[in-house]
């Protein structure tokens, strides 16, 4: 996969153009380059060249922000189908009867390696595209919204460039500790493990407090 | 007198010759049926199919025979139902031993707004788009949905035509290699 002014890309073309339009919003567009076609439009491509040449337009500018928009959104489904029921472990000091949304009371560590796991998993879903996408059904529902902005925000990050292709959820000392045989994966030892965390939805993983997430390579 | 003793001879002889080969035949059908049997029902499957990849036009014939539709409308990681899973596994022989193959169904089933019935249409329409696989496997949980009973009996029957039409003629050529999502879930 490209790596383009510090990020991976799917597409070069558009990884070039896209960072070169950065570049270009602080330049004075007098520093040459050469110009692609991208779906039908004229996107300049900034080089060492000497020659005068335009610089995206504005239009282009906004396309290209709107197809990397549509890209980490598509990512942040992946993170949202498969691990909207998890939130972290609560921090030591939170009261008992806390509500396990309520974000205060989530221990930090536990929190960034949540965040971790999700962007392994979309980054999996780049290399095997069978995965749960899914988005928040109700606009007003404040829970959905934040665990939504908590997806969308790793999504940014996913270049692809975690290791693994399979993962399983499990909920450690209830119900099975690897997928079945007849998954096809998953039957030697996981290649990292993310966990605790605290598992409050469905999802077809058993309720409870040590909810962990194991990713394979086979 | 002599073309009579050579008729009897000839006759003989094509009697003698084919007397292996009907044993041979009924022992290779009686091997494959129970290999076949055995599937789904705590084995190691995979192997199972593998061995069937052998005899592929008589595997796929009697795997055929083994469809039937099931009850089960989700199997979790942690459940064992065998005889469901015996006919899902026959779906797997034959998307396997046929390089791929699968069949989906229309059904008029109604999938409500439960988390349950949210996930299985996601998961039964995640092959096809458009029609409903036999059965489709959530992989992260392992948790295999099974479609509506209409769909099935469309399917099976979809198996059974084309067996029919062009079972013989087929040019059986197993997956090699295959990744799970080709034929497992």
């Amino acid at each position: 996969m490209p790596f383009i002014n510090g990020k991976f890309y799917m597409n070069p073309a558009y990884g070039r153009a896209l960072e070169n339009a950065r570049a270009n919003e602080s330049t004075d567009g007098t520093q040459g380059g050469h110009w692609v076609t991208i779906d039908g439009r004229h996107v300049l491509i900034q080089g060492r060249q000497e020659a005068q040449t335009p610089q995206a337009s504005p239009n282009q500018l906004a396309h290209l922000r709107q197809v990397q928009k549509r890209r980490d959104e598509a990512k942040a489904e992946v993170g949202y189908g498969e691990t909207s029921g998890i939130v972290p472990e609560k921090s030591a000091d939170s009261p008992n009867n806390a509500s396990p949304y309520q974000r205060s009371t989530w221990d930090p560590a536990s929190t960034k390696n949540l965040q971790d796991a999700r962007k392994n998993i979309m980054d999996i879903s780049e290399r095997n595209g069978i995965v749960k996408k899914s988005k928040p059904d109700d606009p007003n529902n404040k829970i959905q919204q934040s665990i939504w902005q908590d997806n969308l925000s790793v999504a940014k990050n996913s270049h692809g460039d975690m290791p693994g292709r399979y993962f399983f959820i499990r909920q450690e000392g209830k119900g099975p500790q690897r997928p079945p045989a007849s998954a096809g994966f998953g039957q030697g030892k996981p290649i990292s493990e993310y966990g605790p965390f605290r598992n409050v939805g469905g999802g077809d993983v058993p309720r409870g407090n040590r909810t962990f997430i194991d990713i394979y390579d086979k | 007198m002599t073309n009579r003793l050579l008729v009897i001879l000839i006759l003989t002889m094509v009697i003698l010759a084919g007397l292996p080969s009907r044993p041979l035949l009924a022992q290779e059908s009686t091997s494959v049926s129970g290999e076949i049997r055995q599937l789904g029902r705590g084995n190691d499957d995979r192997q199972i199919v593998a061995t069937l990849a052998k005899a592929p036009r008589l595997a796929v014939q009697l795997l055929i025979d083994e469809l039937r539709p099931v009850n089960e409308t989700r199997i979790l990681a942690s459940e064992k139902r065998p005889e469901a899973e015996h006919v899902l596994w026959s779906i797997r022989a034959l998307r396997y031993l046929t390089g791929g193959k699968d069949f989906c169904g229309q059904t008029r089933h109604e999938f409500d707004k439960s988390e349950f019935e949210r996930n299985r249409k996601y998961w039964l329409y995640s092959r096809h788009r458009t029609c409903v696989s036999f059965f489709a496997m959530w992989p992260s949980r392992g948790t295999e949905y099974v479609a509506p009973q209409d769909a099935q009996n469309e399917i099976i029957l979809k198996w059974r035509d084309w067996f029919k039409d062009q079972g013989a003629s087929f040019d059986y050529k197993p997956l090699l290699n295959p990744k799970p999502e080709e034929w497992l879930w």
